[in-house]
């Protein structure tokens, strides 16, 4: 009797842990799509301004998740510096350098606002979700733990909290791969995009030093088809 | 050859503008902007001595339509590094003036190729700092290290077109030049290679005129392709020495009259980057051929003709705690060498270098250059601070001293420190 009850619990517990598992992962992807266009091939501009309102404004070509290209518009002093995302490599091109270089993929952490936060942000594809106890304080929103798929993504670990109502992105406070906090951001200003109502402003905040702070805004997002040569390495000085 | 070099031009360059009317002009976009550079260096070898670089550039890029665009650059420069650089003592130190074109071209851009036809800078090569694949265009020589690149290179005029293309996961490209006016580097003082070997009174040099459009031409290919977090590139180039060899017009007890030649000669080489977890790899690798070098034998000044052979390799490290490095090892080595000779057979460097972020957008960087066989020392600092969203400030140092033999030593007389202020603009 214990013993198939015992059985029968297990059978029960599977389906939910699994549906867990199932759902934490979904509300990443929904909430993914309250940020962007998701993983179809589009454009974008964001506009950084940090606490000493220094301006820095970047057109994305997002072909997509693997296939990213990022080029500086201002300050004029940074015009033309193009950053070139394929799969797990990345090339940097200044204009006085005048060549693609090769750099590492810890550069995607290089700044206050990591390369990453601008040009891959699909938290999807690189991050594990998992549910995590709610707070009863704040039961309108979902927790998540996103774990780093593998040690090549932008943070080692990101915990998100998500909207019930409609799965918008809250919060987030992003952590190194050692485990060591680095910022928290916060997502708000959600205006219709091509029909979804989308969080445009993303703010960001040092986890030790409070007052380095940096909001980014993206607008003008278009889905546009953009030729494969436009991510080739050596087309970046064109 | 010159008829059959200014037809295929003219063949490459009709073709090219017929391609760019198909290109409507259904939205014609100007931009205005440029910069503006002032510095001053308090030199430390002697006293009282001050130097001084100005320089400005305004830039106009049009767009005519999503496929054809162009740039024209004007750059103006006033410098007195020229004298500074000198052995010999130049009491009456004068200031150059020089307004040329920049970058002037028009490009046109396909989904798989693209084309661009005018003056041009044309970069190879995986490393930076020392660019031993950086073979295409002229440079200034006498820019050192506290000059951007991009400031110390001249532009060609090029036919340049590149086709690129994937393969699964291979992405490569292929690129044609083709040049029907060579042009050549402004080079530091002829005391600086010839040392004591010329010690006369007076040295008076005859400079090589850039030679008339379509007499003369040069043209190479490269290339490259990417796979799985490896970059390669294959390239040649056959042109006109950058560098000069000299020749003896006259001579009396107390002159010397020299003319300055170019020689043809042909680069090859190959230069590969990977990344090796958080540290990038990169190697430049170039061969020479026949390349002349001036040498002194029985009171005479004669040149030889040797393969140059030309290496670099570098790892650059990840940032860790806003700390990131770079270190270099590069040889330059001839195949033959006479006595008497303007350069050594083996010239090889270990430079290490170490950036410091600060506070995101500051940073400050310093060097250490090592010359090998004759010692020779190096060592160089830049603080680089936006203090607006349109202006830098740089202050740092430059330091060369060693063995007199040493090559570093020969710019000892730049040693010094030095602010600059760079302005941006754009209309």
């Amino acid at each position: 009797m214990r013993i198939s009850t015992l059985v029968i619990s297990v059978f029960l517990t599977l389906p939910s842990i699994a549906l867990c598992e199932i759902n934490a992962n979904e509300i990443v992807k929904k909430a993914d799509l309250k940020r962007g266009l998701g993983n179809i091939s589009h454009s974008f501009n964001v506009t950084v301004t940090d606490q000493d309102n220094k301006k820095e404004i970047y057109h994305v070509y997002f072909k997509d998740v693997n296939n990213t290209l990022t080029e500086q518009t201002a300050p004029e002093r940074s015009r033309g510096r193009k950053l070139l995302m394929k799969d797990y490599d990345i090339w940097l091109f200044t204009p006085n350098i005048k060549k693609p270089l090769r750099i590492s993929l810890e550069q995607k952490l290089t700044g206050q606002v990591a390369n990453g936060d601008i040009a891959r942000t699909n938290y999807a594809e690189d991050y594990e979700a998992t549910l995590m106890s709610t707070d009863k304080k704040d039961d309108n929103a979902y927790h998540l733990a996103l774990k780093a798929k593998n040690n090549k993504v932008t943070y080692g670990k990101i915990e998100y909290v998500v909207s019930k109502k409609d799965f918008g992105p809250m919060e987030a406070t992003f952590f190194a791969l050692s485990g060591k906090p680095l910022k928290k951001a916060t997502f708000s200003d959600y205006r219709p995009i091509q029909g979804v109502s989308r969080a445009t402003k993303m703010v960001i905040q040092d986890y030790l030093q409070k007052d380095k702070i940096s909001t980014l805004i993206f607008e003008d997002h278009k889905p546009e088809k953009f030729p494969d040569s436009l991510f080739n390495k050596d087309r970046l000085e064109f | 050859m010159i008829k059959s070099s200014t037809s295929s031009f003219i063949f490459i360059t009709t073709a090219f503008l017929s391609l760019c009317s198909q290109a409507s002009a259904e939205s014609w976009r100007y931009q205005t902007r440029g910069y503006l550079t002032a510095r001053l260096t308090s030199y430390t070898e002697n006293a009282k001595n001050y130097g001084q670089q100005t320089r400005a550039q305004i830039e106009g890029a049009s767009d005519f339509g999503s496929n054809l665009s162009a740039i024209d650059q004007l750059r103006w420069t006033s410098n007195s590094i020229n004298a500074d650089l000198s052995t010999v003592s130049s009491p009456s130190k004068k200031d150059m003036f020089q307004a040329y074109l920049g970058e002037n071209y028009l490009k046109y851009k396909s989904d798989s190729w693209v084309a661009q036809i005018g003056y041009q800078e044309v970069v190879w090569g995986e490393a930076f700092g020392q660019n031993f694949a950086d073979i295409i265009n002229p440079k200034d020589l006498r820019e050192t290290f506290y000059s951007d690149a991009s400031e110390a290179r001249f532009p060609l005029l090029l036919f340049n077109e590149k086709t690129f293309f994937t393969l699964g996961g291979f992405s490569g490209s292929l690129q044609l030049l083709y040049s029907p006016e060579p042009r050549f580097s402004k080079t530091l003082p002829v005391e600086i290679y010839a040392g004591n070997l010329l010690s006369v009174t007076t040295l008076n040099v005859n400079k090589e005129s850039t030679p008339e459009i379509f007499k003369k031409s040069e043209f190479g290919g490269k290339f490259a392709g990417s796979y799985s977090g490896f970059d390669f590139g294959i390239f040649g180039y056959s042109y006109y020495d950058r560098d000069p060899h000299y020749t003896l017009r006259s001579a009396t007890l107390s002159s010397i009259s020299i003319n300055e030649e170019h020689s043809k000669i042909k680069s090859l080489g190959v230069s590969l980057a990977k990344t090796l977890g958080d540290f990038v790899l990169r190697s430049d690798i170039v061969l020479t051929k026949n390349k002349l070098t001036n040498y002194v034998e029985n009171l005479q000044l004669k040149s030889f003709s040797s393969d140059t052979l030309n290496a670099l390799v570098s790892i650059d490290t990840p940032t860790y705690n806003d700390y990131s490095g770079v270190l270099i090892y590069a040889q330059s080595s001839l195949k033959d060498i006479l006595p008497n000779s303007f350069r050594q057979k083996d010239e090889e460097y270990l430079i290490g270098k170490i950036t410091k972020n600060i506070d995101h957008d500051k940073s400050l960087e310093l060097s250490y250059t090592h010359e090998f066989k004759f010692t020779g020392h190096s060592i160089q600092s830049q603080f680089s601070w936006p203090i607006t969203q349109s202006t830098d400030l740089k202050l740092g140092g430059q330091f060369y001293f060693g063995d007199k033999s040493s090559n570093l030593n020969k710019y000892k007389n730049v040693s010094g420190l030095f602010i600059s202020l760079k302005n941006y603009f754009q209309f």
